[in-house]
């Protein structure tokens, strides 16, 4: 266990490292100014900077993570494993209903998405994921477009 | 103290007006079907909301979308104690002495105590915030620029270390949080910076879009297929079964007593919140019991200080929030968040300037708690019904939502696309063991962080000892080094006795 949380120390530090030195760089487009009358990218930078400083930190040092919170003992995960088919089927709910909203209007958008994200659970079954995105169309529908009128085509073509 | 008394009945008339009250009682009850709901937190509920509240006037917004989290924490401990699930943190510590209780059939006692402790810190932490959130805001606004930017960088640091998890990690979020704010548009060049010429990014990330993602999609990615069982065997309680004994009421009397006051402590700090209160609380209990083997076996005082503690942490929470402007966690984050975004500034000027929001949302707390009681100890039977929701309908529909919210914030597809993105790289970072609630801290207070840096240095024309000369702000730079001093010095003793 201490070898792999030791891995993900380095991972960790790594990413933070790399979004801080894209910071850094994005800013060199920007002007800097002096402390009296700051430049809009002297902030940013200084952040970039620390978030470098931090990341190297993190995977230098170590955070020495250990599951000692009594909370370890009481986890609503069973595990932490990556589960493809969750993750497909619920990155593809948005993406469907970005998609069809613009093009099919709500009513489709929104029952695709619900349908392909309640595929994503393993013991999920078509007639139940059917009735599911059915149902919460219906009550979308009218919470959102008729009680709180949100301004979204219901029905469209193209 | 009688301007105050006047102050709170004006308070109850604004939170008494038809459409206000309206407003609250749907907050709780969100919050409180929240709660109960295994798997569903509060801060998804929050940002789903809060786009509708766009529309609505401050005060009901406000109402509401704060009945969301102090409802939450009433249906929260009855996920804990009948299903031993800690679905929300501060009831974790709950289930160590509740689902004991439950398995010896007295999970409805359980249950009748948390209700009592509840209202009770609750009261306490609500007359808490009466007398202290205006003295706090009235010496707070002697601040200048540099005060203000030290109170906020002291804010965000004990938010980012003192929550669970690696503080090194909790800082790096808080960071992480500040450079999101910094997207958009340069308030006082006008120039657009980080946006990666993307004119949707020209007013900045939409801070829906953050937290939806962080906290809805990147949540549901991290338990789909992977949840806990439910242990639904104990989940039978009815009102009758709810009235404690006398001698039980004995024995929670005064743990409930400590525990609100453990409570309301924490919620003087910072980042401590109701979480760390109720951990705090049990810890406590524990070591002045007499009989100190009963815990984790069903003692009553392992379920009534911490529930008291977190309620009264809770109310003391809005605190800070709501005198200085400087959130304590990630859910006062959220709310400060609301506020801006219905043009009010938030700050010590707000009780003075705003006297309905504030005392407006003291007057509902009250009236908010009077309705959970009566939701949930008549009607105990209905959670416990709702307890049995599968998750596999929960998150699909919670997902629609997601999209409709963002959406509806500022109709606008790429925000939707946007909380995707968010909602990647928020399950990247829970991969890599990052907590993300200090990034929401750092998001919020980001822009007026910036800001009164900025006027701080342009005042002292470019002279950074003004963070030391004037005292308050040297005081608080003073604490900050202390947190981070002292932080530094429990690693080494931590890994000098590793190493020992």
């Amino acid at each position: 266990m201490a070898a792999s949380s030791k891995q993900t120390d380095y991972l960790a530090g790594a990413v933070m490292v790399l979004i801080g030195a894209g910071a850094v760089y994005t800013c060199t487009q920007y002007r800097m100014g002096t402390l009296t009358s700051m430049g809009p990218g002297f902030f940013p930078t200084v952040l970039g900077v620390i978030l470098i400083l931090l990341g190297l930190a993190i995977a230098l040092v170590g955070t020495g993570q250990v599951d000692e919170s009594p909370m370890a003992v009481l986890k609503h995960h069973a595990s932490d494993r990556f589960d493809l088919r969750g993750w497909a089927c619920i990155i593809s709910a948005p993406i469907a209903f970005i998609l069809l909203a613009e093009h099919l209007g709500f009513l489709a958008a929104s029952f695709s998405s619900v349908l392909i994200a309640a595929v994503g659970d393993r013991t999920a079954t078509m007639k139940g994921s059917l009735a599911l995105a059915a149902g919460m169309t219906t009550f979308a529908l009218i919470l959102f477009v008729y009680i709180l009128h949100i301004e979204i085509p219901i029905v469209r073509f193209g | 103290m009688e301007t105050g008394f006047f102050d709170l009945l004006h308070g109850f008339q604004i939170a008494l007006e038809p459409n206000n009250l309206l407003w609250c009682f749907v907050g709780v009850l969100v919050g409180n079907i929240v709660g109960v709901l295994p798997g569903m937190g509060v801060l998804s509920a929050i940002s789903i909301l809060l786009p509708i509240t766009f529309g609505m006037k401050p005060v009901a917004a406000v109402l509401m979308l704060s009945g969301i989290y102090y409802g939450a924490q009433y249906g929260g401990a009855i996920c804990s104690i009948l299903l031993n699930l800690p679905c929300h943190p501060p009831h974790a510590v709950t289930c160590l002495d509740g689902f004991p209780l439950t398995k010896q059939g007295r999970g409805g006692v359980a249950l009748g105590i948390t209700m009592m402790g509840s209202a009770f810190g609750a009261a306490f932490g609500i007359l808490q915030m009466i007398f202290f959130a205006p003295l706090v805001a009235k010496a707070a606004l002697q601040f200048g620029p540099s005060e203000i930017c030290m109170l906020m960088m002291l804010g965000l640091l004990t938010g980012s270390t003192l929550s669970k998890g690696s503080p090194l990690k909790g800082v790096a979020m808080t960071v992480l949080g500040l450079l999101l704010s910094t997207v958009g548009t340069d308030l006082e060049s006008g120039a657009e910076r980080m946006t990666f010429d993307m004119t949707d990014l020209s007013d900045g990330v939409e801070l829906v879009s953050l937290s939806l993602g962080f906290f809805g999609i990147a949540e549901f990615i991290r338990s789909v297929n992977n949840t806990a069982p439910l242990n639904l065997a104990y989940a039978k309680v009815s009102m009758a079964d709810m009235r404690p004994s006398k001698a039980e009421m004995k024995t929670a009397a005064f743990p409930i007593l400590r525990g609100t006051i453990i409570g309301s402590l924490c919620a003087c700090i910072p980042g401590t919140g109701p979480t760390i209160a109720s951990f705090v609380a049990y810890a406590t209990e524990k070591k002045i019991s007499k009989h100190p083997e009963k815990f984790g076996h069903g003692a009553i005082a392992g379920v009534a200080a911490p529930e008291a503690s977190t309620h009264s942490a809770v109310q003391g929470d809005f605190i800070p929030t709501m005198s200085l402007g400087i959130p304590g966690d990630a859910v006062m984050a959220l709310l400060l968040g609301a506020l801006m975004i219905q043009g009010i500034a938030p700050g010590p000027q707000l009780i003075t300037q705003h006297p309905d929001i504030f005392w407006g949302l003291i007057a509902s707390f009250w009236i908010g708690n009077l309705i959970l009681l009566v939701l949930n100890v008549p009607m105990i039977g209905i959670w416990v019904k709702l307890l049995s929701v599968p998750y596999k309908y929960l998150y699909p529909s919670a997902i629609l939502f997601i999209c409709v919210g963002v959406f509806a914030a500022r109709h606008s597809m790429f925000d939707v696309g946007a909380t995707l993105f968010f909602g990647l790289a928020g399950y990247a970072l829970l991969k890599l063991k990052f907590e993300p609630a200090p990034i929401l801290l750092g998001f919020v207070l980001g822009r007026h962080f910036e800001e009164s840096f900025r006027r701080a240095l342009l005042l002292s024309r470019g002279d950074v000892m003004v963070f030391v000369e004037r005292p308050l702000s040297a005081f608080f730079l003073f604490l900050c080094i202390l947190l981070v001093g002292s932080q530094i010095y429990f690693y080494l003793r931590r890994t000098r006795a590793k190493l020992a």
